[in-house]
């Protein structure tokens, strides 16, 4: 918010000072030619000596403007005259030629002073509307820096108070409509939201603004003196403390208006100079002096409301799409879920329903693949259900680790036991070193992490590919990696498939497999996990194809172990 | 977005060239100017029996110096100088000075005439220094209106096209095309302008120097060979924010102005900018800035939920 640049300091008519200053330069700038042309005797010497003078009245043009070239022509104009023209030291000259030189003098010197005031009038305007066109620019420019549409309309409160500081604006705060009419304060300039404190009646006049799109004034009574007549009937008088009341300043409410619309109210605490600050567009008085400094402030309001409009519709954009994202969401899990519980539910209605028939003998094999296969399906259903309390427990930051100091080895070996049945046709290729360390881990909750992956590895990948589990230590940290020989997952995809419910779509927009997929939360889940053990999990690509997944979870020292 | 809305972005100035015929102009104001001023003197008798009468010159040379500039007002002041030597001071006709009292004078109002013009023409400059700024101040303001007036990708992008050859039109920038990164990383054609009937098509050379800008994130320049301009070049400029390269723009250039046309002169303005390179990689940086939100906002998207 640094970079924003200030109004210049309002100067209601030229003060004494100034008028000052110019008088002395323009006297002391004529006499000092004059006194150059007196003590060198360059009159009449040099005829034309009196052109010099015109280089005191330009500068001046130049510099200070109008008044202090027209008396520095005029004092030139007499001093020259009393100086320098017979008769000496009297105010009569007795040539007519002279009387018409100090004549054409004088014209010449007003006639080409106005023209360098207007030439100086017009570089001034210039450097004005750059300066006002760089705020504007300024402000568009930082309200795009910020990708928060609540930053923006801080942003925006802040360079109100920035630009207008000069003016006598002390803070400012946006107030908009929430869903049900009531007026906010959405952001503040210098305070935190929650503690800018709206009293009953600022919140009153606020929505008096808001509806009737009119300006009002809160005023400190104290200072009401100052122009209390001109804006009666709309300045009310507001309640402060004694502390307060010494400061005299007022809060201006000011409706945001777009076209005849009105989205919200902008309050500005003011010092009390009402000749300082514009009161309100379109009033009589002001069109008196409409100078573009009034212009320019209701120009830079229409900014700000047109930036407070477009933040207000990013922020419902965003609402918009979050809730479809999180339609899409809901729809994907409910699809996921039922398939996924319709799918093992069918296979144990079905393999229980065989064993119930009392018509058919079925051998012992057969017998037992039925069981075998109620118990595999019910396992499945287990995990899934593990895996949507697990998720709802990591969101609410409910899963805590039990750790106790376990064998990596044996952990790996117990999973793959319990998974043999759905490893069944795979070649499974293990790389276990023999020393590898105790770890500390909760043993429920990594056999999940190795199911989940293992199970995805089986998933995702064709039939007959084999399914790569290795495990290695690498300084304090142990590295576990399952890796397949499938399809992989595209670069983009690496980091978002540990998202939950994320699943990867095919070039063509289409779901990447037409196997039974699952319901996204294996890799969202077992990413909770392993961060909740001070782990880390990522994939990547293989070179030769395929997807192995990392999993690395701290080691403690020996001698830690020990004590 | 319709072409009215990008038609609200004014454009730069043309670079004005000071042809001959200007020069001519200057010098036929100057002499007419002085010499009128001299002839009023001449027929009316004013010099010598208004001794200072010289200085009328100054209401010619004044306004000389502040609408047309040094060279008209160099000119109307030596005209001056001469003429009123040549026509006014005695001897008559001839540039000769009999008195020195008269060299003197004249040399004090030829050294006030270039003083005052010169002061005028510093305000003057001045003047057209802060417009120059208004106007690039301006086409920041309305461009990054246009651009952040809708939160939808390929219509800011849009936007960015059109706008930059909208307003580097006078710098030579004829089309070009917003190129970024596909899911592979491969460079496509996102947004091009001016809209035309034909999409816009890469030259392979120039596809090749856009992957390279964007690999190396360095500038690259090939000849424009689709151009009938034999100072046509397309130029490849890496949309750099940080060290991330978001795409690359592709612009066709035909007779450029010259550090716009010359890669060692915009590599020097890159490392010493000067006001005109310092706009146009402002306005790059504003382009870049809408791309990059807008490439944040699925994330934060995903992170409301």
């Amino acid at each position: 918010m640094s970079t924003i640049e200030r109004m210049l300091p309002v100067q209601n008519g030229l003060p004494w000072q100034r008028y000052l200053l110019d008088s002395v330069l323009a006297f002391v700038g004529a006499m000092l030619v004059t006194a150059i042309i007196y003590f060198f005797h360059l009159y009449p010497r040099i005829p034309n000596v009196s052109i010099v003078y015109l280089l005191v009245v330009l500068a001046l043009a130049s510099i200070r403007g109008r008044y202090a070239s027209i008396l520095a022509s005029l004092v030139a104009f007499l001093s020259f005259d009393y100086f320098l023209v017979p008769p000496l030291y009297v105010f009569t000259i007795n040539r007519i030629e002279e009387w018409i030189a100090l004549f054409v003098f004088l014209v010449t010197a007003i006639l080409t002073s106005q023209l360098a005031v207007e030439l100086r009038e017009r570089a001034n305007q210039a450097q004005r509307r750059e300066h006002e066109t760089h705020i504007l620019y300024d402000l568009l420019r930082l309200t795009n820096r910020e990708g928060e549409p609540g930053c923006q309309l801080h942003t925006v409160t802040q360079a109100v108070v920035d630009v207008f500081s000069s003016w006598g604006v002390q803070d400012c705060a946006i107030l908009l409509p929430d869903s049900a009419g009531n007026l906010r304060v959405q952001a503040s300039a210098y305070q935190p939201v929650e503690q800018v404190m709206l009293s009953a009646e600022e919140q009153t006049l606020a929505a008096w603004v808001m509806s009737h799109g009119r300006t009002m004034s809160l005023y400190d009574e104290t200072s009401l003196s100052v122009s209390a007549s001109t804006y009666t009937e709309q300045r009310a008088p507001v309640q402060h403390g004694a502390k307060e009341r010494a400061i005299r300043q007022s809060l201006r409410l000011i409706p945001l208006k777009l076209g005849q619309k009105v989205v919200g109210v902008l309050r500005l605490r003011v010092l009390d100079q009402p000749r300082s600050l514009p009161y309100e567009e379109g009033q009589p008085e002001e069109h008196e002096r409409a100078d573009a400094r009034t212009a320019f402030f209701w120009t830079f309001l229409d900014e700000v409301t047109t930036l407070v409009e477009r933040s207000r519709l990013q922020r419902e954009n965003l609402r918009i799409a979050v809730l479809q994202r999180i339609d899409a969401m809901r729809m994907a899990l409910l699809s996921s879920v039922s398939h996924d519980l319709r799918t093992p539910l069918t296979s144990i209605k079905a393999a229980a329903s065989s064993l119930l028939q009392s018509d058919v003998q079925w051998d012992e094999e057969t017998r037992r693949g039925f069981a075998q296969t109620i118990e595999q399906e019910a396992d499945r259903l287990n995990r899934l259900v593990s895996n949507l309390l697990d998720m709802s427990r990591i969101e609410e930051g409910a899963l805590k680790p039990e750790k106790e100091l376990y064998s990596l080895k044996t952990l790996i070996y117990d999973v793959l036991a319990r998974m043999e049945p759905v490893l069944k046709g795979r070649e499974l290729r293990t790389c276990l070193p023999d020393d590898l360390l105790l770890v500390e881990l909760d043993y429920v909750q990594m056999d999940q992490v190795l199911t989940n992956l293992i199970e995805n590895a089986v998933r995702y990948t064709p039939a007959g590919t084999p399914v790569e589990v290795s495990a290695r230590v690498r300084g304090e940290e142990a590295m576990l990696s399952i890796a397949d020989r499938g399809p992989g997952v595209p670069t983009a995809d690496l980091e978002r498939i540990f998202d939950k419910f994320y699943r990867v779509q095919a070039s063509n927009g289409q779901r990447r497999s037409s196997t039974p997929t699952g319901t996204g939360l294996g890799l969202a889940v077992s990413r909770g996990i392993v961060e909740a053990h001070g782990g880390r999990i990522w994939a990547e690509e293989r070179e030769s194809g395929g997807l192995v997944v990392f999993v690395v979870l701290p080691v403690r020292e020996r001698e830690e172990i020990a004590q | 977005m319709t072409m009215h809305t990008i038609e609200q972005i004014p454009q730069l100035p043309v670079p004005a060239k000071r042809s001959w015929q200007y020069y001519l102009l200057d010098s036929l104001l100057g002499v007419v100017g002085s010499l009128i001023v001299t002839a009023i003197i001449y027929f009316y008798r004013l010099y010598p029996t208004i001794p200072d009468i010289a200085i009328v010159y100054l209401l010619v040379i004044f306004p000389l110096a502040s609408i047309r500039g040094r060279y008209a007002a160099l000119v109307a002041s030596v005209v001056a100088f001469l003429s009123f030597d040549f026509f006014l001071v005695p001897p008559y006709y001839s540039f000769t000075i009999a008195r020195p009292a008269e060299w003197l004078a004249l040399v004090v109002f030829l050294v006030t005439a270039l003083i005052t013009s010169q002061l005028t023409i510093v305000t003057r400059q001045s003047r057209e220094q802060a417009w120059l700024r208004e106007r690039e101040a301006r086409i920041l303001y309305e461009a990054g209106r246009v651009i952040t007036g809708t939160d939808n990708l390929d219509e800011q992008l849009d936007a960015i096209a059109l706008s930059l050859v909208r307003v580097f039109s006078c710098w030579g920038v004829r089309a070009c095309a917003l190129l970024l990164p596909d899911e592979k990383g491969v460079l496509r054609v996102r947004a091009d302008a001016p809209i035309s009937v034909d999409s816009f098509t890469l030259t392979p050379y120039e596809m090749v120097a856009a992957q390279e800008a964007l690999e190396q994130r360095q500038m690259r320049e090939v000849h424009n060979a689709v151009s009938s301009s034999r100072n046509a070049l397309s130029r490849l400029i890496p949309l750099r924010s940080g060290n991330q390269v978001l795409g690359v723009l592709c612009l066709r250039i035909e007779d450029g102005v010259s550090w716009f046309a010359s890669p060692q002169q915009m590599q020097d303005e890159l490392e010493q900018p000067t006001d005109q390179a310092t706009f146009f990689w402002t306005f790059l940086d504003q382009a870049i800035l809408v791309i990059e939100r807008s490439r944040l906002r699925a994330p934060t998207v995903a992170d409301k939920q």
